[in-house]
């Protein structure tokens, strides 16, 4: 463990990918040896794809602070397409590890985030969940690269810890998890940072109340500018047997059905978040569209 | 040209209402504001006039609709009293968030249990950090002009406005009253215009928007501030209406205070009873005054520190209980003056509860404590209106 007292970790993924657990499991570990943690999230809208944050804090003392960390020490990012959208060194200095879920070299990650600043581990986490377990969970591989970058707790400890989590009930997920933990660890690359590189830009400023719209009244149809298919971890596909009876175009929650001549031609790569209500609705005996894995651009 | 006829409060507030004649309005009616909706509803079947009147399954929905309809660009009015306030409590804070100028008479009356259908002031004291305008009247011809006048005030701070009257006491009794002309009505409150409504289709806008942490304060912040302007909206509508029709009444009224030694200060009809005291007590040398509060929320804390703070003791009369602290308007009287080097003694006196009567001998019973208490130079203990002596057994 490091020297300094308290360790903070911030989670940057969406929603659908886990992170809650992965917040929390280390801190159960640290509590289950006497040690403190606590483990929180940050609520908002909660649906799957979405942006979330989570908290760990872990220390050697009594924690008393139960308000989500302003200064991490470590941020972890889960979704790397949430790179460009969130402020993920927001709080951070330079010594603040990042751990990104990404197939790229630490360096370019850090180049990408920071001009090349700041200390980067990357780990292929999405690659080694879609071989260990067959599914985008990238968690338990993350979890395996933090203990390498910490050493907080000793691999045998976390790997008891998601024995304990799974069980015994399926035995196959369970090694599969196991093995995405060993290969986090052993796999996860670091950048050190480079004095001279650029410093990052602060985050802009904010509206101030009396700049703000009267009681959050908005323009109308501020949806549109919201970029929902950013959320997108699954993606629906269309197939010939669609019948156009406009069910789909009906339910779809962002009105991401494109339409055309009375006819649906595909979804809108900017809207859908790959909420996978179209496929559900769409009538059993026809099913037009089935939800594939991964957030590529749906075709329109 | 005023008009004088003789009318309940409530038969008074259906007639202002007939004058202002609103878009719409929502309501559920409760004992006891009952005959406000009761003698609108007669307007409404003779066709004397077009409001639509949207009867729901309770108050709950009552304020719900009203959000609707203000939402939408309406002008919209309702009346309610003790339970239903109770009911569209959730509501209530919407209406204000959202800043809807709804106005609302409130006759009020006790909450239960015990039930109990008579009046004190815990219904709207329990609503009190909502985010509405607060204006409590003396009388029925204060409740009358307030009313024409809270509809301007609604659209001028953006902010819903209660209108608050003591049930019974003043819903109920017949009083003389000058009503004004139609037209003079009409003309004084004008035409809405919304700035932003649902149905202005061409500069359509999203209401009701989410805001997490980062963006919540700030709104409730400019609701604060709204309800500080609103002050000056309050002041500045009463002086037209008092260059118009010859009547003001200010954020609250003084009787007696300039050279007062010793006051009390009250919220409702009991002020009536309270200047009886103070003029008995003046004629036994005592140096007695009141203060009664009409606008509550918001609350004129700074010109009440001005008209206080030269007495040596004020008793402050609370019409509804706090169970495990002090009352309200103590607690605001207390905070207005706080600030001064040298302030009054102040203590508190929990009165009238479930349309207990303050009696004119127990009213001159409080000044009588606190002269005597500031002779000896010490407090009078707080006080509350309940029998401490029983039969014995
Ligand atoms: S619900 Fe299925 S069949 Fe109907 S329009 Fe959509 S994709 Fe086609
Ligand atoms: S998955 Fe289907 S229902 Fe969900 S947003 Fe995309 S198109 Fe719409």
């Amino acid at each position: 463990m490091p020297e300094k007292q308290t360790l903070e970790i911030r989670w940057h993924g969406r929603g659908g990918q886990g992170i809650v657990t992965a917040a929390k499991m280390p801190a159960e570990v640290i509590i289950k040896q006497n040690g403190h943690a606590l483990a929180s999230q940050e609520y908002g809208p909660e649906r799957s794809g979405a942006p979330i944050k989570c908290y760990t804090t872990i220390s050697n003392t009594e924690i008393k602070m139960y308000s989500q960390p302003e200064h991490p020490d470590i941020v972890i990012v889960v979704d790397s397409t949430l790179l460009k959208t969130e402020p993920i060194l927001e709080g951070t200095n330079e010594n603040a590890i990042i751990i990104v879920n990404s197939s790229h070299e630490p360096e370019n990650i850090a180049r990408a985030i920071s001009g090349g600043k700041r200390k980067v581990w990357t780990v292929d986490a999405t690659a080694i969940a879609l071989q260990e377990l067959g599914k985008n969970f990238p968690n338990t591989t993350l979890l395996g690269a933090l203990i390498r970058a910490t050493e907080l707790v000793s691999l045998e400890n976390i790997l008891e810890k998601v024995a304990e989590g799974l069980g015994k009930k399926n035995a196959a997920l369970l090694e599969g998890n196991l093995q995405a933990v060993r290969r986090g660890y052993n796999e996860a690359r670091f950048y050190q940072g480079s004095e001279d590189a650029v410093p990052s830009t602060p985050a802009p400023p904010q509206k101030a109340w009396y700049e703000i719209e009267e009681a959050g009244t908005l323009p109308a149809g501020t949806a549109k500018k919201y970029s929902t298919g950013d959320w997108r971890i699954t993606h629906p596909v269309l197939n010939e047997q669609c019948v156009h009876c406009m069910l789909c175009w009906l339910f779809c929650p962002d009105n991401a059905i494109v339409v055309k001549n009375e006819k649906v031609i595909g979804f809108d790569p900017e809207h859908c978040k790959g909420c996978g209500i179209c496929a559900e609705v769409c009538p059993p005996k026809i099913r037009a569209i089935a939800m594939e894995e991964g957030g590529e651009p749906c075709e329109k | 040209m005023r008009k004088v006829i003789a009318a309940t409060g409530n038969q008074a507030i259906a007639i202002a209402l007939r004058q202002i004649e609103p878009d719409v309005m929502c309501a559920y009616p409760i004992t006891p504001s009952t005959q406000i909706m009761e003698t609108y509803a007669q307007y409404i079947a003779d066709g004397i006039v077009k409001t639509e009147l949207r009867l729901v399954e309770s108050e709950h929905s009552a304020m719900s609709a009203c959000i609707g309809a203000s939402a939408a660009g309406a002008r919209v009015v309702t009346a309610s009293s003790s339970q239903g306030i109770a009911l569209m409590h959730e509501i209530l804070y919407i209406a204000s968030g959202l800043r809807l100028p709804i106005v609302m008479a409130v006759a009020n009356r006790a909450l239960s249990a015990p039930i109990n259908i008579h009046g004190d002031h815990s219904d709207t004291m329990g609503s009190r950090d909502a985010g509405w305008i607060q204006l409590y009247a003396k009388n029925a011809q204060e409740a009358y002009d307030t009313i024409i006048q809270a509809i301007r005030i609604a659209e001028g701070a953006r902010l819903p406005v209660m209108v608050c009257f003591d049930g019974f006491t003043i819903s109920h009794s017949v009083q003389r009253i000058e009503i004004l002309e139609d037209a003079e009505v009409k003309d004084f409150i004008g035409v809405y215009k919304p700035e932003h409504s649902l149905l202005d289709i061409k500069r359509s806008k999203t209401f009701g928007t989410f805001a997490l942490p980062n963006f919540y304060a700030e709104i409730k912040y400019q609701q604060r501030d709204a309800m500080r302007k609103a002050l000056y909206i309050i002041k500045d509508i009463d002086t037209e209406f008092l260059n118009r029709f010859g009547t003001s009444y200010g954020l609250f009224e003084t009787y007696m205070l300039e050279d007062a030694e010793i006051a009390t200060v009250v919220i409702g009809s009991t002020a009536g009873t309270l200047k009886y005291a103070t003029d008995e007590m003046r004629k036994e040398g005592i140096r007695a005054g009141m203060l009664r509060i009409r606008a509550f929320r918001p609350f004129p804390a700074k010109d009440i520190t001005d008209t206080l703070k030269h007495l040596k003791a004020i008793m402050v009369l609370d019409r509804t209980d706090s169970p495990g602290t002090d009352g309200p308007l103590y607690q605001d009287i207390c905070s207005a003056l706080i600030d001064m080097p040298i302030h009054p003694s102040i203590s508190n006196f929990m009165y009238g509860l479930g349309g207990r009567e303050l009696a004119l001998e127990k009213a001159k019973r409080i000044y009588r404590d606190l002269a005597d208490a500031t002779r000896k130079g010490i407090k009078v203990e707080h006080g509350y209106d309940v029998r401490t002596e029983g039969v014995g057994r």
